[in-house]
């Protein structure tokens, strides 16, 4: 650390290191971030998911599989 | 339906970086305690030898901390990535303690972490020992907020389903937070650790004993790791049990598996210490018994059952009868929220509509299921017996082999005869790898019991991943693999780097005050 030119020194390595850390960032932002991988999820979509959207209604049928109530 | 390959994939992937980041976290949970204890003897005594110690294991916890945080993060994203309908189903109530241990405890862990390795020469020794403890309380916070959150799914507390929202809301952080499942999850993982940190002290020392090295320091690792190692695996079983307990009386099915019982026995149940489970014939052959100790274990009595996997799965039947009352009620509740009759409906079967969901597998819509997919789902309530069952026995077994091998080192320790009992110390160093099974075997328990739901009777695993492409997860699956293994090269060279070097060959002691022949 005592030789004269270590802050320029140091300012280079840090300034490619950032560079580094943020082209790597924008590559997985751009492999698994970037709006084409988006599949948002809400209470529609988790309704769809689980089968209960309103267009899926069907009239609730009694005791489908003639099971008794939880103990 | 949802792509199963997909959820596969999604699985192994999160299981594969769980292990992975569980191979640090224990060792980060351990070490840190062990260097409080360290340093807070040469606060007492002032002696050198104490410092040099806690730099040299510090520098190691070091190399282990950078490492744990480097897998930690990457699961947090795949809540996103990989799993965004759990996200969105259970985020209300896992993200809250996440983001605490986040801003609560990791913070605190990572800033005090930088005072401790550049703070030696500028604070003082009670500075310093507070730094350290501060350390040390950060993992173990970071510990208690992660297991807090996976407490919730086991036991999932303090919530309820929305049927407007389509997710489960929180109702009461405080019985997420004092959820009983979480305590003992903590104290069981956080001791499992201290044991992990204990052993990896204990080889290391022995090491340099059997080579003559380091030998002043080496001594008084093992004293330390002995003590605290022999307290703590004790505590691992005891704590254990407690877990054990907490699972007989929420998930018992778990139970079942981890204990291949097919059939309910008469109160008190016995413990099967051997066997061989046989999943097609529902049996386990050859079964060695030990009368009485799993219904003492589950049920803290002698005169309840433990039951067993075939009546669990007569029990999940029925309830998955009622989850399609409560599913066929959500879809009327979803077209008409002012539908009273569905409200009451939904109101007496939501309870089991994870079970209702359960046949989302096998049918579109689970008022149409057909007895033999009824009886497809409620079987699929049953985690995989074979692997539960030899996990959690070798994990068992190696908990008794830690306190005979702290025991022993306690003993020799006390007696000053390390260095006349090399066997001892080969056996010790031959240790290393076996914290660090245990450790997984304990995580296989309780996330691969905990199967198939990813919330313990709310939310089956499989409808909690993303729409995505299986190639997408494929892809991430595959940089993880080539990412973490770049990793483990470089933390398994620094690690025997700086072992090898020693305290010796790290400027630790002074070169006017070394020893002769440490250079």
């Amino acid at each position: 650390m005592n030789h004269p030119g270590w802050r320029r020194a140091l300012r280079r390595e840090l300034a490619w290191l950032m560079t580094l850390k943020v082209a790597a960032l924008a590559l997985l932002w751009w492999l698994f971030f970037s709006p084409s991988h988006h599949s948002p999820v809400d209470g529609e979509a988790a309704s769809r998911r689980f089968a209960v959207t309103p267009s899926a209604v069907s009239a609730p049928t009694s005791n489908p599989a003639g099971f008794g109530e939880r103990p | 339906m949802i792509d199963l390959a997909v959820v596969n994939v999604s699985r192994l992937q999160f299981a594969l970086t769980a292990l992975y980041h569980f191979l640090f976290v224990p060792l980060t949970l351990g070490l840190s305690m062990i260097l409080v204890i360290m340093e807070a003897v040469y606060v007492m005594t002032g002696r050198e030898i104490w410092k040099r110690m806690t730099r040299f294991w510090g520098l190691l916890f070091g190399i282990n901390f950078a490492m744990g945080v480097a897998t930690g993060i990457t699961m947090e994203f795949q809540f996103g990535t990989n799993w965004a309908y759990y996200s969105h189903y259970v985020g209300d109530i896992v993200g809250a303690p996440l983001a605490l241990e986040g801003l609560v405890a990791f913070f605190l862990e990572a800033t005090f972490v930088g005072l401790f390795f550049f703070g030696w020469e500028r604070l003082s020794r009670v500075g310093h020992l507070v730094v350290t403890a501060l350390v040390a309380l950060g993992s173990s916070l970071s510990a208690l907020w992660v297991l807090i959150a996976n407490a919730w799914m086991q036991h999932p507390v303090g919530a309820q389903f929305n049927p407007q929202t389509m997710r489960m809301e929180l109702l009461s952080f405080g019985q997420v937070l004092f959820n009983p499942v979480a305590q003992a999850k903590f104290v069981h993982t956080a001791a499992a650790g201290y044991v992990v940190g204990s052993v990896f002290v204990l080889a290391v020392s022995a090491w340099y004993l059997l080579r003559g090295r380091n030998v002043d320091i080496a001594k008084r690792s093992m004293a330390v790791a002995a003590s605290f190692g022999l307290a703590c695996a004790l505590s691992v079983v005891v704590l254990g049990d407690e877990s054990g307990y907490l699972a007989g009386e929420n998930q018992k099915m778990k139970i079942a598996a981890i204990e291949a019982e097919w059939r309910t026995e008469e109160p008190p149940a016995g413990f099967t210490i051997f066997g061989f489970p046989d999943v097609q014939a529902r049996t386990t052959h050859a079964a060695l018994k030990v009368p009485w100790v799993l219904g003492l274990i589950a049920t803290r009595s002698i005169d309840r059952p433990v039951l067993g996997i075939l009546d669990l799965v007569a029990r999940a039947r029925v309830r998955i009868g009622s989850g399609i009352e409560a599913h066929a009620a959500l879809q009327a509740l979803r077209a008409d929220p002012a539908d009273a009759v569905a409200q009451a409906r939904f109101a007496a079967h939501q309870a089991d509509l994870g079970y209702g969901l359960l046949l989302l597998r096998y049918v579109g819509d689970p008022s149409a299921a057909t007895s033999r997919q009824i009886e497809e789902a409620a079987w699929s309530t049953v985690p995989n017996v074979p692997v539960l069952f030899w996990s959690f026995r070798v994990m068992v077994g190696l908990g008794l082999f830690f306190i005979l091998l702290f025991a022993t080192a306690f003993y020799l320790s006390a007696r000053h005869r390390f260095e006349q009992n090399r066997w001892f110390l080969r056996i010790a160093f031959l240790s290393l790898p076996l914290p660090w099974i245990a450790a997984e075997l304990g995580w296989i328990v309780a996330e691969y019991g905990r199967q198939p739901w990813s919330i313990d009777g709310v939310l089956p695993t499989f409808l909690g991943v993303s729409v995505t492409p299986v190639s997408n997860v494929w892809l991430s699956l595959a940089g993880f693999v080539v990412f973490y293994s770049a990793l483990a090269v470089v933390d398994v060279y620094l690690l025997v780097r700086m072992i090898r070097r020693g305290p010796d060959g790290l400027g630790y002691w002074p070169p006017e005050r070394a020893p002769a022949g440490v250079h």
